[in-house]
């Protein structure tokens, strides 16, 4: 390819420093700010959900109808609810339920892409090529419609949110992890060791996994973060987590009930989904960049 | 090739300095030269030489973090230096021209043929008639021997062969009669018969009446066009005279080495094919004193002299044709 | 031209055709009897069974899905498993809500979202840059609900200056079918911005290095002619292909804010009959919500093979 002199002309400049997964220490979250606010975020939000599964500042369940409706105030910081319930108290107990659900989503996808994208990518032929239509038909369809599809079908539940998100977003994941095996198998190293008789699912493993690991963290913060979100989508729709067992959905979906009397249901729930959301999608881009320090130049 | 008491182009010292995190690199060091109207100058030598930097600089467009310095670049009488962006603006394809070697890359890809050419004129002469402008972007195309004008007109970019692409971009650098053209490497690209077409194009616009600065590393192509040459080497001029002069009696090791690698036309092909050994050098990491002392065979064939190795060397730049060498005379001799 | 749109067709095609494959059996592979399901525990064996055959579910499979397929091919999209009523009549009443909603969001999204980005690229390392990124990400974590909620809270309750919900078609009363779209659009429109302004902000950026930039300066040529003429006229191309791509937010975003201004759109649609157990309706909404999104991001293609000359075919 001819070379043009309107490109900024070649001047040696420092290497640019190693990414991957090793680069992932403490010390690199913490000078990075926008990783570093992320992570402060997320455990927080980590914080309360571990926290509100033990303690909270008032039982969630216990009503108090003569304690309906009131304002946020030093003594319930976030105001009551219909039943004289506390509204701080509720929010922390469904972080539990929301952060599990979207921890579970993120994993669960993690593991069944990876699967199907080393299946896809190892094998080739009949087994690739079905599952690289199957991919794009997937994807064919909205997240939120067919996530909504399988929850209908399985009934309204934590459980069937969490099968529901992993089956919308294993196929991101499976793509990824197809097209890393895909450009290893494809480098001349990998005939010239399977020339040698080195088996190529051990050259494969080898090497795959460093080059695809980066990427598969940060899509797996970025699931999670998706996770918070639709978790309480599908809640707020009425499909997910039911009342009044909470989640954060299913505060939403209350709330919204009574919005007029007292919003800080909704606005409460919400702000705790938005700094959880925020924090971990910080985070995510936080170690984009760490991993991978090019794509700062890009950005 | 008229001798005319001012020159077109003068340049003294110019120097291109790139800053990049607190270091600095150079690419062009203390360059002069001048340019005759009409005349065709060469300029050649191989990548990192900084013969590329060279041509922009006189574009004044160095990217940052790259930066221009010089005692002087006059063109036409008037200091390049001292001008502001709107005044420079005003001469960059209008007075100096720069032709690049890709062409299809300096092209709006979105855009048709005489969308390119008349924009230029639209830009630098103010005309707005449609049928004006018409007729310039046709006599452009003329002019640069493209057929079927009014076709070509209405393509784009990448309907185009490369020597068409180039011949476009030659129409759009000459359409407004420009005193000087840059053409760095304008031909690399092109198969040797197309590349025929376009040195015989530039030929003839010189003739026109405008000078032309052939940048290259391919020292046939400066024997076919050029009048004189100049042949840069980790950013100096090492050597300076007139394609004749310099093609029969080469007085820098390097000259000599640049010719010795190219096949003669006639006689039986040579047994081997004499390369310079070794890389130039990044500009990082010049050797001291003669740059090319290292690479240099006339150096190790008289015994490595230390002065090649500590000074550098300053040749008399008056002289017709003169060659940056302590023992240019010695080397001639061999 | 004509045989670039045909090439794309024949793709589409057979996806569509596997996509009602899948949603049929999606279905009927699961276990559980929907019928059972929505008529409740205290249904007797006989209504059940009655209901079944009503609605034609105890034909043999392969017979139940030519059955649908064939009427789709022909517009009908099955009927309710709750009334019978038919789908298609259900979708055809609500498409133009629909529409105008999805319209004012992209409309909206684009207005928004195209201009930061592309002043971003533009100035690249500029303050407007510099704050997209985080600015983005935080619009990006923001739940359509919650925007909503804000919303309604802000203009409906405390400032009563916009309804909080429902519909009037365009055509019966512009000023109000405007005053209740506004918000719901903004809502979509606002929260789909961010990423708009990302991807656009990419392509400025790497536009700007690209050296037919560099050689219009070359040429002497004015900055607002490169402006003009040579960045803008070659960013908007990749915006067309973007918004194909964001469509899928763009409608999962919808369901949600149709539910919440109760608006009678398609999405609602979807909703109530999720929340009702008709796995009818729900069925044939995902089929044509996938159908539109696959249709439309074709016709992206188009739009984008007809601007850029490069990709004629």
């Amino acid at each position: 390819m001819a070379e043009s002199m309107l490109r900024l002309p070649r001047v040696r400049m420092r290497s640019v420093p190693a990414g991957g997964v090793r680069a992932i220490t403490f010390r690199a979250i913490a000078g990075h700010p926008r990783a570093l606010t992320g992570a402060i975020l997320t455990l927080l939000a980590v914080g309360i959900a571990v926290v509100g599964s033990v303690w909270t500042p008032y039982p969630p369940l216990s009503m108090n109808t003569s304690e309906a409706f009131l304002s946020p105030s030093v003594h319930h910081l976030m105001g009551t609810d219909v039943y004289g319930r506390d509204t701080f108290s509720r929010i922390m107990a469904g972080a539990r339920v929301s952060l599990s659900v979207a921890a579970g989503a993120a994993f669960g996808a993690l593991i069944i892409g990876t699967v199907l994208g080393l299946c896809a990518g190892f094998f080739r032929g009949i087994v690739d090529i079905l599952l690289t239509r199957i991919v794009d038909l997937m994807l064919a369809i909205p997240g939120l419609v067919m996530a909504l599809g399988i929850v209908v079908l399985l009934g309204p539940s934590a459980s069937s949110v969490t099968i529901a998100l992993i089956a919308v977003y294993s196929w991101q994941f499976a793509r990824i992890v197809r097209s890393a095996v895909v450009s290893v198998r494809g480098r001349p190293y990998v005939e010239a060791a399977r020339g040698l008789g080195v088996s190529s699912g051990s050259v494969l493993f080898r090497d795959v996994f460093p080059s695809v690991m980066p990427v598969l963290v940060v899509q797996l913060a970025t699931a999670f973060a998706w996770g918070v979100l639709d978790e309480a989508s599908i809640g707020f729709l009425g499909l997910g987590v039911q009342p009044p067992n909470p989640s954060w959905g299913s505060l939403l979906i209350e709330g919204r009930q009574y919005i007029y009397d007292a919003p800080w249901l909704s606005i409460g729930a919400g702000i705790m989904v938005v700094l959880a959301v925020f924090g971990v999608n910080l985070l995510g881009d936080g170690l984009n960049d760490i991993v991978d320090p090019r794509s700062g130049a890009a950005k | 090739m008229t001798t005319s008491s001012t020159p077109l182009l003068r340049v003294e010292d110019l120097t291109v300095d790139f800053h990049v995190r607190g270091s600095r690199v150079r690419a062009a060091d203390h360059v002069s030269l001048s340019i005759e109207p009409g005349e065709i100058v060469g300029v050649v030598g191989e990548s990192a030489s900084g013969k590329s930097t060279l041509g922009l600089a006189l574009m004044r467009m160095v990217p940052p973090p790259g930066r221009v310095s010089a005692s002087r670049i006059e063109f036409d009488g008037r200091d390049l230096l001292s001008l502001t962006d709107a005044e420079m603006r005003k001469i960059r394809g209008h007075e100096i021209s720069l032709v690049v070697q890709d062409a299809l890359s300096t092209m709006n890809p979105v855009t048709t043929v005489r969308e390119q050419i008349v924009q230029v004129v639209r830009d630098h002469e103010g005309i707005r008639s449609r049928r004006l402008l018409e007729e310039r972007a046709v006599q452009a195309l003329r002019d640069v021997q493209l057929p079927d004008a009014e076709a070509n007109l209405r393509r784009y970019p990448h309907e185009l062969s490369g020597g068409m692409q180039q011949r476009v971009a030659i129409a759009q650098g000459i359409i407004l009669g420009p005193k000087l053209i840059i053409a760095d490497e304008p031909t690399t690209a092109l198969d040797v018969t197309v590349q025929a077409g376009i040195l015989a194009l530039l030929k003839q616009i010189s003739d026109g009446g405008a000078s032309i600065i052939f940048i290259t590393h391919d020292l046939s192509t400066v024997a076919e066009i050029c009048d004189r040459v100049l042949v840069m080497y980790a950013g100096r001029i090492v050597e300076s005279g007139t394609v004749a002069e310099v093609f029969a009696d080469p007085q820098h090791p390097y000259t000599r080495g640049l010719l010795a690698s190219l096949l003669p036309l006639e006689g039986p092909p040579p047994e081997r094919l004499d390369a310079i050994p070794g890389q130039p050098p990044r500009p990082e990491s010049w050797p001291s004193g003669c740059r090319f002392h290292p690479r240099c065979d006339l150096w190790r064939a008289l015994g490595e002299p230390e002065n090649c190795r500590t000074e550098d060397p300053r040749p008399d730049e008056t002289a017709p044709h003169w060659a940056a060498c302590h023992y240019a005379r010695e080397g001639a001799a061999r | 031209m004509l045989r670039y749109i045909g090439n794309r067709l024949l793709t589409v095609i057979p996806l569509l055709f596997a996509l009602t494959i899948l949603l049929f059996f999606y279905i009927h592979a699961l276990p559980g009897d929907p019928i059972a399901g929505m008529l409740g525990p205290n249904a007797t064996p006989d209504l059940v069974q009655q209901i079944r055959h009503e609605r034609g579910l105890d034909r043999p499979l392969w017979e139940q899905y030519w059955t649908w397929l064939t009427g789709l091919v022909q517009g009908d999209l099955g009927s309710s498993l709750i009334n019978g009523q038919s789908i298609t009549g259900m979708v055809a009443g609500r498409i133009p809500a629909t529409l105008q909603l999805t319209a004012a969001s992209l409309l909206l999204m684009i207005v928004i979202g195209f201009p930061v980005g592309y002043l971003a690229g533009k100035h690249k390392g500029g303050w407007l840059d510099r704050i997209l990124t985080p600015a983005s990400l935080a619009g990006l974590s923001l739940p359509q609900f919650w925007v909503g909620t804000i919303f309604i809270l802000v203009f409906s309750v405390q400032l009563h200056l916009l309804p909080s919900g429902g519909y009037v078609a365009f055509t019966d009363d512009p000023l109000q079918s405007l005053k209740l779209t506004i918000m719901p659009a903004f809502v979509l429109g606002l929260t789909l911005s961010p990423l708009q302004a990302r991807l656009v902000r990419v392509s400025t950026a790497q536009l700007q290095q690209e050296p037919f930039m560099a050689a219009a300066t070359m040429r002497g040529l004015h900055s607002s002619t490169i402006s003009r003429r040579y960045l803008f006229r070659n960013a908007v191309l990749p915006v067309i292909v973007v918004i194909g791509m964001q469509l899928g937010t763009l409608i999962g975003g919808q369901v949600v804010v149709e539910q919440l201004f109760n608006y009678p759109g398609l999405g609602r649609l979807l909703v109530e009959g999720a929340t009702e157990r008709d796995y009818s309706v729900v069925q044939s909404l995902i089929l044509l919500v996938a159908a539109l999104y696959v249709v439309i991001n074709l016709l992206m293609e188009v739009l984008h093979a007809l601007l850029d000359p490069r990709v004629r075919l």
